[in-house]
This record gives structure tokens, sequence and C-alpha cells, in this order.
């Protein structure tokens, strides 16, 4: 183990002695990441006060004034267009489907009269609403006016056909009852925060290592200083190990600024991914959470630094190394994306998928779904894969074929 | 005492390329070893065997008792290794590199730290020593390189090419030093290198490998006694007859050369050619120089006399 000290000791100087490395490295990603979740959040949390605060333009043909002063009175606000002939509908219909208006209320010629001398065995006059579901302005004016509006105008007009509209109600649904929504907060916010977050991390991460790490081993024997390694009195399975180890602790680090960076701004993205309608969902990780995750997460970089060192072995230059490993960049890219659509619970066998279950786990640990079996799995099969690749890395140092001095 | 034993050492690469074929040599401590060959003829391939870097397709070698590809980590303790390509840091200075070299050989701090001050004092790099080594050129890397090999006082050295890319001064420089360090510490060394006569200058016995195969080894005077034609004799004269003294080569307006075996031969040759009315004004006989032993060796092995 002499002299895994001293290259360990040489990889974290190269990167702690420069501060451009320290930024690139730990600061930069972490900043990109808060602010791409903080982004993300305030696109959503625009695009629902975008459609809040839209006037839906309505098209209203043969309305009553009743209709309109009840809408008035709702206080829903809407910009009236008024027509009056088929030529005119048509040309509204065609708005609406380009998106440019959002609904149109054709109510029968005469309807007022029609309503107040109707006769038991009249045909029932129809008030007909034309709306385009692919828009969202138009799907929100649609459910404002059409559903909900003409509802309540059918009701007051009701009430006044027949007094007390109570005999003609069978029974309300909710029509009382503010706590409707019944749902874990946390579980609910740390399950929106978990879908993009476990992923950006994983991935960040290998990001990480794979600059460094491909710069470690490939860098070196591009560089002719692996040459000048070999020649010392230092065990080959000590440079291999030393390298490792940097690797696995420069990560490591940037995993736990990752963590501690989603324990501070956790809040801000919580709205931000959940779509959670700005609710003042807080998520506090639990003492608990906090543990699992950092376990999570070193175990995670001490497979991604194996992985990435043992690929790099095999490459003579930085440039080979990283085509090298591009296509496990883009396997854990896969995999993360996997996660982040997957709707039902996980079961034990895809906690068995490399990877795939330490974001699954990242998620599982957010959202206090996880069990501690599959949490163990995880934990487990990461450190066994990443001590295979460590064997494989000694031997691969050992060869003279992809190391010759 | 025997220093290094190479006993039916070959090397097949991968490719199938036969680049070292059973060698058979010893070498004793103290020697400054030169070992010359053209391109490709198998010197690196020799010493990264001797140095455990490959392992010999056959044959077996023992440096102070130290099988190379058995305990190379053992062996690169006490031995001081320059190969070709090998790098140091760009992003460290001169004496960071040394310094970090000296913690991976085992140094304490302190020794680390007087030991590359005197190197790099006995190297002329004093003066750049706090500079980054990617502003150095290639001599002063060079030099650098050879430092990291001496660093920590080894009592053999591979050294290949130490002296390509430096200007004159520097080569008598490092010449120098090599042979001091036979001299003083009674070191070992091993010298691949081109440059001839820089060689002859600096090592006691030389190797002569072309195609893989040793087609020679001694000293100086061994190596003359092996090209028959010992001597160069050189005359300044005028009116030679050439056709009549074939074997005289005109080098210049009123110079000629010819190989000859023993200095007795002269008096002769120069009583003939005043017999027949040649003016001479010089005449001079010259011991082979390493050059022209290994050009003669070289030449012999390509019209196919295999064995010397
Ligand atoms: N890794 C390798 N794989 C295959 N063939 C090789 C390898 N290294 C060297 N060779 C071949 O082995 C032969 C001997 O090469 P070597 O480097 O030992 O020559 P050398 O005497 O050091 O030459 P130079 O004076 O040019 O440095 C050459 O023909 C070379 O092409
Ligand atoms: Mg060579």
């Amino acid at each position: 183990m002499d002299g895994i000290k001293q290259i360990f000791g040489k990889e974290l100087a190269r990167i702690f002695r420069d501060k451009k490395m320290i930024f690139s490295t730990f600061i930069l990603p972490v900043v990109l990441m808060v602010g791409l979740m903080t982004l993300v959040g305030n696109l959503a949390q625009g695009m629902m006060k975008d459609l809040e605060d839209h006037e839906p333009v309505v098209y209203m043909m043969d309305a009553p004034a009743s209709f309109t002063s009840f809408l008035e009175m709702s206080e829903i606000t809407y910009k009236e267009k008024v027509i009056t002939d088929e030529a005119q509908l048509k040309k509204a219909k065609a708005e609406i489907k380009s998106g440019k208006a959002d609904l149109i209320v054709e109510f029968p010629v005469d309807f007022e009269k029609a309503v107040a001398d109707y006769q038991v065995g009249d045909n029932l006059p129809q008030v007909k609403t034309y709306y385009n579901p692919s828009e969202e302005y138009s799907g929100v004016a649609y459910d404002q006016i059409s559903n909900q509006a003409l509802e309540g105008y059918r009701q007051a007009l009701l009430a006044d056909r027949v007094g007390d509209v109570s005999t003609l109600t069978v029974f309300t649904v909710n029509s009382d009852n503010d706590e409707a929504i019944i749902q874990d907060e946390e579980k609910a916010s740390g399950k929106a925060a978990g879908m993009m977050l476990p992923y950006f991390i994983t991935l960040l991460l290998f990001a990480g290592a794979m600059s460094i790490g491909t710069d470690m081993v490939a860098g070196e024997k591009e560089r002719g200083t692996m040459a000048s390694l070999l020649v010392s009195p230092l065990k080959r399975s000590s440079i291999a190990l030393g390298k490792v180890f940097a690797l696995m602790v420069i990560s490591g680090i940037s995993a736990l600024i990752y963590v501690v960076t989603m324990v501070f701004f956790m809040p801000n993205f919580t709205g931000a991914a959940g779509g959670d309608m700005g609710s003042a969902i807080k998520l506090s990780l639990s003492p608990g959470q906090i543990g699992m995750l950092v376990a999570l997460m070193i175990t995670l970089s001490f497979l991604y630094a194996s992985l990435i060192v043992f690929v790099s072995v095999f490459a003579k230059s930085v440039k080979e190394a990283s085509s090298y490993v591009m296509p496990a960049y883009i396997l854990i890219l896969v995999l993360g994306m996997m996660t982040m659509f997957t709707t039902k619970a996980p079961g034990m066998e895809s906690f068995m998928i490399p990877v795939y279950n330490n974001t699954l786990a990242i998620q599982g640990v957010l959202s206090s779904t996880i069990t501690m079996p599959q949490f163990l799995l995880t934990l487990g099969e990461t450190i066994v894969i990443g001590a295979v690749f460590q064997f494989l890395i000694v031997k691969a140092f050992n060869s003279e074929k992809l190391m010759s001095a | 005492m025997v220093a290094i034993e190479a006993s039916n050492l070959s090397k097949v690469y991968d490719t199938g390329k036969e680049a070292l074929k059973n060698l058979d040599f010893s070498l004793h401590q103290g020697e400054v070893f030169g070992f010359l060959g053209p391109n490709g003829a198998g010197k690196t391939t020799t010493i990264k065997l001797l140095t455990g870097l490959l392992t010999p397709s056959t044959g077996k070698s023992q440096i102070l008792g130290v099988d190379p590809s058995a305990e190379p980590a053992k062996l690169h303790g006490f031995c001081g290794i320059m190969t070709e390509h090998a790098q140091m840091y760009n992003l460290l200075s001169g004496y960071e590199n040394l310094l970090f070299y000296g913690e991976v050989f085992g140094l304490e701090k302190e020794m680390a730290k007087a030991r590359a001050l005197q190197l790099l004092e006995r190297l002329e790099l004093t003066d750049a020593m706090y500079q980054k080594l990617g502003t150095y050129s290639t001599g002063m890397r060079q030099r650098l390189s050879l430092a990291r090999a001496l660093l920590h006082s080894p009592q053999m050295l591979f050294l290949d090419e130490p002296t390509s890319g430096l200007d004159p001064e520097s080569i008598w420089r490092v010449n120098d030093l090599i042979k001091e360090m036979a001299k003083d510490e009674g070191i070992t060394v091993f010298l691949c290198t081109h440059q001839l006569r820089y060689a002859q200058e600096v090592c006691s016995t030389y190797g002569l490998i072309a195609e893989g195969e040793l087609l020679a080894k001694g000293n100086l005077r061994e190596l003359r006694a092996l090209t028959m034609d010992a001597l160069t004799l050189e005359l300044k004269a005028e009116n030679i007859p050439l056709t009549e003294n074939s074997h005289l080569e005109k080098v210049a307006e009123n110079r000629y050369e010819m190989k000859i075996s023993e200095v007795e031969e002269i008096p002769a040759i120069v009583q003939r050619l005043a017999r027949n009315g040649t003016s001479i004004y010089e005449v001079r006989a010259l011991e082979q120089s390493l050059e022209d032993i290994y050009f003669a060796l070289i030449k012999r092995k390509g019209e196919g006399h295999d064995h010397l």
C-alpha cells in the first residue's frame, strides 16, 4: 500500500492548488445545477401565472345581456367579441383553430324568450361552445366559461324558474370541503424534486469525474509522465489505486457539495419541478435522509471513478479515453432519463440494475419511498461493481501492452 | 563484481516483431557501457527488458542479483532510469518536480530538497528551478530528467539517449557527470546512444547491436582487433600513380588514406611510393575511431558475415 499516498496526494494537489480547477470541478457544476433548476422552476411558474393572467378572447353570438352581466358579476375577465351571422362564426372557428381566439359561445336566437316561454314538452334551447384543447389558453377559457360560468348561469336561471333549487338537487360534491386534497406534503414535494435532481446529480457527477479521470490516466500516458512513474519504485497497483482513490475523493466532495446544495436550495426547486402551483411546500431533509444520500453518492462516486479509470487505461490519449467513456456516459444518461418517466413504484428488480438503481434510490430517499432492502441492495451492488473494476484496473496497470514506459 | 547479467534474452512484440534475439552479456560494476546501434536495432527494447518494463519472451536477466521482471519495484529502488519518452509535469516547476519524485522514491523531505538542489546546480538548472517545466527547452528538460534519474543516488543507471537534443557544451557536462559518478561512486552505467564521438569520451566498454543481435562487445582495443584494419594511414603527397596503388583512397587534393593492420606496414609503403617518384609531405597513422569500427561492423553485418 506504500506509494498510494504519494500518488493520491499529487492528484489532489493538482486540483486543489489550481483555482481554475477548483472552480470548474466543484463550483461551476453546482451553479449550473442550481441555475438550471431555478430556471425550470421559474419557467413553470411563469407559465402558470401567464395562464392565469391571460384574458381569453371570447366570441359571443346572440348572448343575452343577463349572461354577460352574470360573467361580470363572477369577476371573470375576458375580451368579448360579438358576432352575429354564420359567416362571422366560420371565421371565428378558424381563429380558434389557429389559436388566435380562445372560445366561442353561441346562444340560440331569442334565448331569453325561449327560456321564459318554456312549456313542458318543448325542445330545450341549446348553448353551443367551441374551443381548441391543444391550446392551453383555450382550455382554460373553456374550463372557466363553458364549464363553470355557464353552469352557474344555468343554476341561476333555474332558481328563477322554480324558486328553490335545492328541491332539484339530490347531492353536491365538495361544495363545502376545503380539505378535498389529502396528500403527504413532504412526499409530494420530494417526489416532484426527486424527478429531476437525482438525474442531474448522477449526470453531473459522472461528467465531472470523466474529465478529471481520463486526464489522470490517459492524460499522463499521453504527456509521458506515466512513463516516469513506471520507472519509480512505486508498485503499479499503488499508482492505480492512488489515482482511483483521488478521483473518488474529488467526485465524493462534489457529491457532498450537491447534497449540501440540495438541503439549502431544495425549497426553491420543489415548486419548480413539482408544478405544485406555488403552494408553499417546503422539503426538509431529515438527518437520516441526508445520511442515505451521502452514502449513495459516495458509493456512486466510487463506481464512477473506478469505471472511468478502468476505461482510461486502454486509451493512449485523453481524446481517445473520452471517446471510450462516451458510451458509458450515454448509457447513464438514458438510465437516468428512464427514472424520470417511471410512474409506478419501482420493485426490487429495478434496484438490481446498476447506476439506474442509484438514481432510483436517490429519488426514493427524496420522496421517502425507498425501503431499507432496496437501499442496501443499491449500496452493496455499487460497491461490489466498483471493487471489480478496481481489481481489473490493477491488472490492466500491470499489463505491459497497456502500460509501457 | 557482476552488475548486469543477461542470458539468452529475447523479445518478440505482439506484432510479431523480433526486436531482440538471444542477447547474452554481462557487465561489471563501475563500467560505463555504451550500447550502440542504428535506429530500430533493439536498444530501447533491451533497456526496457533490463529494467522490468517489459517481460522477456525467452531468457532472463539479473541486475545486482534482482530479476527485473519479478521485482521491478525493488529494482527501481536502486536503479536510475531515463527512458526516451518519459516526461515530468509541465505545470510544476523543475524544483517541484524533483521534490515530488523525491517523495515517490521514498526520500526524506530534507534529503530530497538537498539532493534536488545539488543536482540542479550540477546540471546548470539552478536559474530555472522555479520556472514551470512547460517553459523549459528540450535540453533543459533532458537535463532535468537526468536529475530525476539520479535523485535517489542509484547504484545503476540506465540512460536511453541522455544527450540527444543537448548542445555540445551540455553534452560535455553530462558526460563529465556520468564519468565522475562511475569513478567516484562506482555506479554502473548502461548508456544507449547514437552519438558515437561522445560515447567514445565517456564509455569504458561498448556493445554493438543491429537488428536485435549483439554484433560485438568489448573495450575500444578489443573492438579494433575485431575489425581487421585497425589503423588508418593518412598521407599528404603529390604524384601518386593511383592505378598501381588501388588500396589508396583520395580523400582531398593531395590527401590519401588507406587501411592497414599494423604500424609495421608503414615503412614499406612509404619506400615503395618514394621509389615511384611520389613526393611525400606528411604521414600519419590513426587508430580507428569508434565511428570507424561501428561502420565497419555494421557494414560487415549487412554483407552477411553474422559471426565475427
Ligand atoms: N511496442 C512495440 N510493439 C511492436 N514493435 C515494437 C515496439 N517497440 C519497438 N518495436 C520494434 O522493435 C524494434 C526495436 O525497437 P527499439 O525501440 O528497441 O529500437 P532502438 O534501438 O531503441 O531504436 P532507436 O535508436 O530508434 O531508438 C523496432 O523495429 C521497433 O519497430
Ligand atoms: Mg530507442
